[in-house]
């Protein structure tokens, strides 16, 4: 008694009060940022999408506290930062679609919260695991069919449903739903890969048909619609994801090396038949051949990179908009280029923070397997996702066109992205005591 | 279990990916930054040049010739007075600099200038300084007009601290419309890019009987002795050369002989008693001027002169190898009137940086000694002589004394006449004038810009003696 009374307190690093600190962190950053940049551009109205943001984070944030109160206390302001940050970008790059990608902004923390909170979302989710997935196939072939591009730009790619002046992008929505295919079905499964694991105890042990079949069908049937529509980065998205869960859940190594030869089996044919591919390949290998023309975007990167340096110019001194489309799929180039080096490392370490929360939270419900397998997929998917887009836009790989998860231009994204975040913090509530139905 | 040890390697798979790209990162942002920086192709140096505001070009009345101004996202270069086209050069994102405008480049671009910290935080773009030039509009104007539309060179200089007053070169360009015209004018065969007042090394012909007689009469010849046969035509090669203007009589003394411009005399002096007066001259004469006080561009030879096969004698007669520069002739002259030493030229007044007051610069340099105060004293006499009876008629004035000596030289298939004269203010001060007409025989054309250039500039001089700083900003 007399111990107890002497000692000091413990500071309570409730989720609450780290997620409040981490948050008031972010709208500071946000607010010094909107700040120099009001000073560079003139420009008063970026003060109204921040004051959007930082009452959409606090909401969120109260929200949280009272129906999730043991949840993961790193996700929510994780992507607050991110998604703020990149409002901020599109602020910086393409002022008028600013004000749609703010709004994208509130609908995606709303949906995020609401996904977070539905009870029973995840047991459905497991339940109709096929029908999500054939509603999403549906809506990837009604693009096919009826897509269009928000630009109008004749030969540019029709990836969008449009509804009027909203338009939405399937495949971001397809990409979701896949991981909670794979997770439910594999999860299914994973007593049978286990058995078979432990059984065979060889390195090289295969698959049975009757396991694999329907994963191989829907994903191919998903990657198949892909490539028809020539979005070649989703696809490639789709297999890495793929592999890497197939490996989570049986533990067979050699998958992911013949995943990789199988990657470049495919690039090889890819290479030689699809006039896209080989495009960017050539451009990829060597880009200095032709930095006016073909590889202008890639080149234009570089020189981003390169004028950033190792603290940037400062956000709206510098010259990103030299890249064509920048405020899509080249975001991480402008942020190099006005937050330098400093600025992609604080990136890159916030979307590796996020994706490796995700990971301890499928370490955490090991004994779930569909919780586990869920959680980890979502988070290979932001981990995946990102490096082929910054690999990409680095020139270590060549270039796949998806977006970068929270920064890039992108309501479609924005929207899913924030619904697998608010899935991960389900997941994580779900570790530690709040029960889904 | 089983899961978990996938979970970690998938964990460490993914952080070395990462590390791999923030890697790259530090590889382009870092270890390759300089490179690309510096690529032509990199569009970010012609935007950051784009966006420098360049400062104002002011005459050394304080009238503006050069302002830029901010239209939209970029600022365009303007070029107010015609008449000094050539004397300022050109300033283009895509060509680059020429003339003052490269040679203070550093100032008019503030590449050098300290910035606020507010500026750099903000990273504003650069705002140069202001220069105020020693070139006057009112004496460039009548220069060019004086010209006429004429091939070749004028200088003018102040003798008293090398100041040029102004400088002539025809053809020019306009710098206004320079990106559009730039393919037309780099073909020309005029080549108005040459800027014949600072680049050209003409043949002087009987222009180099000037330092030719400074050096005879450096060694105690007296310019009053008579030589027969002194008007006599020289044969050069296939040319004949004679006097500028025809004496009446062929006995002519030194100083007769300089007056008219006839050459016989001056092959004299290869003569073994005499050559030593020709090996007098500096070796470096005449003195180039230095570099940064007029063009870091150096001079380029005209065409070749015609020649025979005896060097010597070719170079005294100012044709074979010789070649002199219209400033290095126009620094010879002022000598004359300032007992023997050149001034040296320059163009830079005054400076005024962003947000600053204007402050004088002190660019005039040592005086060079070309000749001893007596010789230039004789020669001064010479010369105020050649204009009063000589070849150099045409460059009197009732109002003015002045002095000079107009001559030809060949070059190529073509005449160039020359005049180089002075006039004088009080005491040491002075003008000196150079002006080389290219294709022409007309020493009476070349007198006539030569004096009409020295009357302005004693206009200019006696309404400002010093230069009057501009009453407004950058």
């Amino acid at each position: 008694m007399a111990t107890q009374a002497l000692s000091r307190p413990r500071l309570a690093l409730t989720p609450a009060y780290v997620e409040r600190t981490l948050l008031l962190l972010a709208a500071l950053f946000l607010a010094v940022n909107t700040l120099a940049l009001t000073l560079t551009t003139g420009r008063g109205e970026d003060w109204v999408h921040f004051f959007v943001w930082l009452i959409t984070a606090w909401a969120g944030h109260l929200w949280l506290h009272r129906r999730l109160p043991r949840r993961d206390p790193l996700f929510y302001p994780l992507a607050l930062f991110l998604s703020g940050w990149g409002m901020l970008m599109i602020e910086r790059l393409a002022p008028i679609f600013a004000d749609r990608q703010t709004i994208w902004l509130v609908i995606g923390v709303v949906a995020a919260l609401a996904v977070a909170s539905v009870p029973g979302l995840l047991v459905w989710l497991r339940n109709f695991r096929y029908t999500i997935l054939l509603a999403s196939l549906a809506l990837l072939v009604a693009t096919i069919l009826f897509g269009v591009n928000p630009s109008g730009q004749a030969g540019a790619p029709q990836l969008w449903l449009g509804f009027g002046t909203v338009f939405f992008q399937p495949s971001e929505l397809l990409k979701v739903m896949l991981v909670v295919f794979l997770a439910s079905y594999l999860a299914e499964q994973y007593p049978a890969l286990q058995t078979l694991r432990s059984r065979a105890n060889r390195r090289f042990a295969g698959f049975s048909p009757r396991v694999i079949g329907p994963v191989l069908l829907m994903c191919g049937l998903s990657v198949t619609l892909l490539f028809w529509q020539r979005d070649l980065g989703t696809a490639a998205l789709f297999f890495i994801v793929l592999l890497l869960m197939l490996y989570l859940a049986s533990g067979f190594g050699w998958l992911l090396w013949g995943g990789a030869l199988l990657v470049g089996a495919a690039g090889i044919a890819a290479y030689r038949f699809i006039g896209l591919v080989r495009l960017r390949i050539d451009i990829w290998w060597n880009p200095w051949l032709d930095p006016d023309g073909s590889a202008f975007q890639i080149v234009q990167s570089l020189f981003a990179f390169a004028a950033g340096g190792a603290y940037g110019s400062g956000v709206g001194s510098g010259s990103p908009t030299f890249i064509p489309v920048v405020h899509s799929d080249f975001v991480f180039a402008a942020l190099a280029e006005e937050w330098g080096l400093l600025g992609i490392i604080v990136v890159l370490g916030c979307i590796v923070a996020l994706v490796m929360r995700g990971l301890r939270v499928a370490a955490r419900q090991s004994q779930r397997p569909f919780f586990s397998l869920m959680a980890a997929g979502l988070s290979l998917l932001i981990a995946v996702q990102t490096l082929l887009i910054t690999g990409g836009v680095l020139k270590l790989i060549p270039l796949t066109g998806v977006t970068l998860p929270f920064l890039s231009y992108g309501g479609s994204s924005l929207l899913m992205t924030f619904i697998l975040v608010g899935l991960l913090i389900r997941l994580s509530a779900e570790e530690d005591g709040e029960r889904d139905a | 279990m089983t899961l978990n040890r996938e979970l970690r390697r998938l964990f460490f798979g993914l952080l070395i990916a990462f590390a791999i790209v923030a890697a790259a990162a530090a590889y382009w942002g870092i270890w390759e930054r300089d490179a690309l920086l510096a690529r032509e192709d990199n569009p970010r140096l012609v935007e950051a040049r784009a966006a420098i505001r360049r400062g104002a070009i002011y005459d050394r009345t304080g009238q503006l010739l050069v302002v830029s101004e901010v239209e939209g996202q970029r600022v365009i270069r303007r070029y107010l007075r015609p008449e000094t086209y050539s004397a300022l050069g050109y300033y283009s994102l895509r060509y680059g600099a020429g003339g003052i405008e490269s040679d203070f480049d550093t100032q008019l671009s503030g590449s050098t200038l300290p910035r606020t910290v507010e500026d750099v935080l903000l990273n504003r773009p650069a705002v140069g300084a202001s220069i105020q030039v020693t070139f006057d509009s009112s004496v460039q104007r009548a220069v060019i007009n004086a010209m006429s539309g004429r091939h070749g060179a004028v200088v003018v200089m102040r003798v008293q601290d090398g100041a040029l007053l102004a400088l002539a070169s025809l053809p020019t360009f306009n710098p206004n419309t320079l990106d559009q015209d730039w393919e037309r004018l780099r073909e020309a065969p005029e080549n108005p890019f040459f800027n014949r007042a600072l680049q050209g090394r003409y043949q002087p012909g009987g222009a180099w009987q000037t330092p030719l007689l400074a050096a005879t009469l450096s060694t105690g010849t007296v310019a009053d002795e008579v030589l027969e046969r002194a008007a006599a035509p020289v044969r050069l090669g296939n040319l004949v050369l004679v006097c500028a203007q025809m004496p009446s009589t062929s006995d002519l003394t030194f100083a007769q002989a300089y007056a008219y411009g006839c050459p016989a005399p001056f092959t004299t002096l290869i003569a073994p008693d005499n050559n030593r007066a020709f090996l007098m001259l500096p070796p470096s004469f005449p003195p180039a001027p230095a570099p940064t006080a007029t063009s870091a561009e150096p001079p380029t030879p005209t065409p070749t002169a015609p020649s025979s096969e005896n060097p010597l004698r070719d170079n005294l007669l100012g044709q074979g190898t010789i070649t002199v520069n219209p400033v290095s002739m126009t620094m010879l002259v002022a000598s004359i009137v300032n007992g023997g030493n050149a001034p040296q030229p320059y163009t830079l007044a005054a400076l005024q940086p962003p947000d600053g007051t204007w402050q004088a610069q002190s660019t005039a340099s040592p005086t060079l000694p070309i000749m001893t105060a007596e010789t230039a004293e004789q020669l001064r006499g010479l010369m105020l002589n050649a204009v009063n009876t000589g070849a150099a008629r045409a460059a009197a004035r009732p109002d003015m004394e002045i002095g000079g000596h107009a001559a030809f030289a060949y070059a190529g298939d073509g005449a160039l006449s020359w005049f180089v004269g002075f006039t004088t203010l009080n005491g040491q001060d002075g003008i000196a004038v150079t002006v080389v007409l290219e294709n022409t025989r007309d020493a009476d054309a070349a007198a006539t810009i030569g004096s009409t250039a020295l009357a302005a500039a004693r206009d200019a001089l006696l309404v400002a003696s010093s230069p009057t700083l501009p009453q407004t900003g950058s």
